[in-house]
């Protein structure tokens, strides 16, 4: 088995042309890197008034449990069938938004208060404290729901070639369905080499977008929450 | 305390005598244990496994149905291996399956065909009329500027996309050339039907290859383009059966499904599955009570 | 609006077929969350003990915790053996995943538990087994029923993927109705996920409560 599956992954054949893996691997890395920046842009802005003001905290505990819930197949099903195939993107993006959110918020709740203190002493208005205090002590929990929020992505991605979006997960779909195993843990293990690489990639992007001495700070309590793929 | 422990209790007994029962997903296959019926991984198989299902039970069989088992090259596996006694099957594409060479076309060739190819432990019952064979199928937009037939694509095929599953391409690509003249400017592997009818009503592929009894041919208005010179073969409907596992009489009453089952039946079952969303249960209660065996 | 959902509840079939992937989506979702807090218990107490064992338990906690489920499912069976379309992969799938996410938190948990409790137990005659069983484990309970919970509520909504290589459960209604195409079936899914894992979460709440009755009674045992 395990020779047929090497066979499969090194032929050239495999590769190339529109369906190939190539093409393939592609457009799941655009779909995926396109979903989470969307998030992004939706949920840090967000978070970060969310966590800076205090105001609707309930609502990010209560939405990110919910959404945890939700199945993706059923989400992605059901987009594809009351709209059209790409309305399937749209779940990928409403995948990502929880883990960011609730990253983002409590990032900046977890910044110490006599750093913001500290700030206000100094005569910062409440923009620059959020700007200059809370978002870069934030960065390590924020990233690290970036990078919660990639894996998600990363995963139903895989799931969302059921109904014809592309990428990674259609060779598996596909081998499935014309009983061609080979083909199908080829494409798994795809699957899962790009989610580790990509997830490495975030990592060391987070070491140079954080500063070193809130790394530092941060190495010490260990902060990655945890959520779920 | 006391009034929160105990609905806890309740539902943990409850959850725990779920997790205890024996594992629901394990089919028995036991000698003498129940006749299991399975299905491949599409609506209209798991229907005529309801179908079959239900006709042996009215011949006096316990019967155990395993739906969605999922690519030819595992149910067949499993009918030969006995995990399966009966699955329902199409007799071009279950030929092909054991002979790749296969050439006939026309409904009986195909049959005796098959009849002769089948391994040891394997048979097949009557073949019904019903026939779900491949068809390609397009808008009626570009229907209606000149493409109805196959013999039609000739000149166009440059232009046009075809969508169809990933076995498509080794199998026809070559011999679509050759009876037609037809190469198309690209073949997007689309897996399932429905994400098929998408593409082609979005506009991504302007050719789409379909089951003839598709319900969403009619619902959206799709022209199957004819096959003149015969290039998909039949795909009559009939019960694959492991050797030695139905009597006489669970036998004579698949048959006598067959015997009734038309591809208008087909169609209008297909299509009381998909616009009325009938579970297909129920619709095999309903067919075979109208079979009096 | 709720038309079509009495027309799918009136058909006994879909009724049967609702209870059948309800019962097997269950099963599914309680034996790896029970499989894998009994393997992440030691797991995570071999970490605390282990210092070098340490950095890679829970290295490949991470990575397993990265890899698609998707993948995983498919994967299994040239690893294992198991059948490609055996509810194995996912059960199995599910317990490393749920381990993975539990491992942590354990150490984290027992880490936390203050040394003057531990010298204690030990001062009374406590053997390291029974110190573990009777007095870290239980005070680490609080801090491990959060991440219990987020390990259940992922589990549950994770199954639905088995149906891409056709296991069932839920996830079934979801191909059936992609397939068919029946946005009732769907959503009705979609909802018996979640109240699924709503009940699970609230079940495992209580169970929380009954494993630490000192939290309500009168304050904490143990400050922060």
């Amino acid at each position: 088995m395990i020779t047929e599956i090497l066979a499969w992954l090194t032929d050239p054949a495999n590769w190339s042309g529109a369906d190939g893996i190539l093409a393939q691997t592609w457009l799941h890395l655009l779909y995926s890197v396109l979903a989470v920046v969307v998030a992004v842009l939706v949920a840090v802005p967000l978070g970060l008034y969310i966590g800076h003001t205090g105001r609707g905290s309930v609502l990010v505990v209560g939405f990110g449990n919910a959404m945890r819930a939700l199945p993706t197949l059923g989400l992605v099903t059901l987009l594809a069938m009351m709209f059209r195939g790409s309305a399937a993107l749209a779940a990928l993006v409403v995948l990502a938004i929880p883990a960011v959110l609730s990253g983002t918020y409590s990032g900046v709740r977890a910044v110490p208060a006599h750093a913001v203190d500290a700030a206000r002493g100094m005569g910062m208005t409440s923009g620059q404290r959020l700007w200059k205090v809370e978002l870069p002590n934030a960065l390590p929990l924020l990233m690290g729901g970036v990078r919660n929020a990639m894996l998600q992505v990363m995963a139903t991605t895989a799931v969302a070639a059921y109904v014809g979006l592309g990428g990674l997960g259609q060779i598996l779909i596909s081998g499935q369905q014309t009983g061609a195993y080979e083909r199908m843990a080829g494409a798994a293990i795809l699957i899962a080499l790009l989610a580790v690489l990509t997830d490495l990639a975030l990592a060391g992007f987070s070491r140079l977008l954080v500063p070193r001495g809130v790394l530092l700070a941060a190495a010490k309590s260990g902060t990655r929450s945890r959520w779920r793929r | 305390m006391k009034r929160l422990l105990a609905p806890v209790l309740v539902l943990a007994t409850a959850m725990g005598m779920l997790a205890g029962c024996s594992d629901p997903t394990e089919a028995g296959d036991d000698s003498g244990g129940p006749i299991v019926v399975g299905s491949a991984n599409f609506s209209e198989s798991q229907l005529l496994m309801e179908i079959y299902a239900e006709a042996l039970r009215g011949a006096g069989a316990d019967v155990e149905t395993r739906g969605r088992i999922g690519a030819r090259e595992v149910y067949v596996k499993a009918v030969r291996d006995g995990e399966i006694s009966v699955i329902p099957e199409y007799t071009g594409n279950l030929l092909r399956h054991f002979d790749e060479q296969a050439a006939a076309t026309g409904a009986d060739r195909v049959d005796s065909e098959l009849r002769k190819k089948l391994p040891d432990g394997l048979r097949v019952l009557e073949r019904s009329a019903a026939e779900n064979s491949d068809v390609l199928a397009v808008t009626s937009e570009t229907a209606d500027s000149g493409l109805r037939s196959m013999a039609d694509l000739g000149q166009r095929c440059g232009e046009l996309v075809l969508g169809a599953p990933a076995e498509w391409k080794p199998r026809w690509k070559q011999r679509i050339s050759e009876l037609y003249g037809c190469t198309f400017s690209d073949i997007r592997n689309l897996q399932s039907g429905s994400v098929r009818v998408q593409a082609l009503t979005e506009g991504r592929i302007q050719v789409a290859n379909l089951f003839s009894t598709t319900a969403a041919i009619d619902r959206e208005n799709l022209v199957k383009l004819d096959d003149p010179k015969n290039m998909y073969p039949a795909q009559n409907v009939l019960p694959l059966v492991h050797r030695g596992d139905l009597n006489d009489e669970q036998r004579k009453a698949l048959n006598k499904v067959s015997e009734r089952l038309t591809t208008e039946e087909l169609t209008r079952l297909n299509k009381r599955m998909s616009v009325d969303k009938a579970n297909p249960r129920d619709l095999a209660k309903e067919f075979v009570s109208g079979l009096d065996l | 609006m709720f038309e079509p959902l009495v027309r799918y509840f009136s058909s006994p079939s879909n009724r049967e077929v609702l209870f059948e992937q309800f019962a097997q989506h269950v099963y599914m979702a309680l034996v790896p969350l029970v499989v894998g807090v009994l393997l992440a218990l030691p797991l995570g107490r071999l970490a605390q003990r282990v210092r070098w064992l340490r950095a890679p338990l829970l290295g490949g906690a991470g990575i397993v915790y990265t890899l698609p489920s998707l993948a995983v499912f498919v994967l299994l069976p040239s690893l294992i053996g198991t059948g490609y379309t055996s509810p194995l992969n996912v059960i199995i799938a599910l317990t490393l995943y749920t381990a993975a996410l539990l491992v942590r938190p354990v150490l984290d948990a027992l880490e936390a538990v203050p040394s003057h409790v531990t010298t204690a137990a030990e001062a009374l005659g406590y053997r390291p087994r029974r110190r573990f069983l009777s007095v870290e484990l239980p005070l680490a309970v609080p801090a491990l029923t959060s991440a219990v919970r987020v390990a259940s509520v992922s589990n549950i909504s994770l199954i639905s993927v088995g149906a891409l290589i056709g296991v069932g459960g839920l996830g079934r209604l979801f191909t059936v109705g992609f397939e068919r195409p029946d946005v009732v079936q769907t959503v009705v899914g979609i909802v018996a996920t979640v109240l699924l894992a709503l009940a699970v979460d609230l079940l495992l709440v209580g169970l929380w409560r009954l494993l630490t009755p000192w939290e309500r009674a009168g304050g904490a045992v143990i400050g922060e």
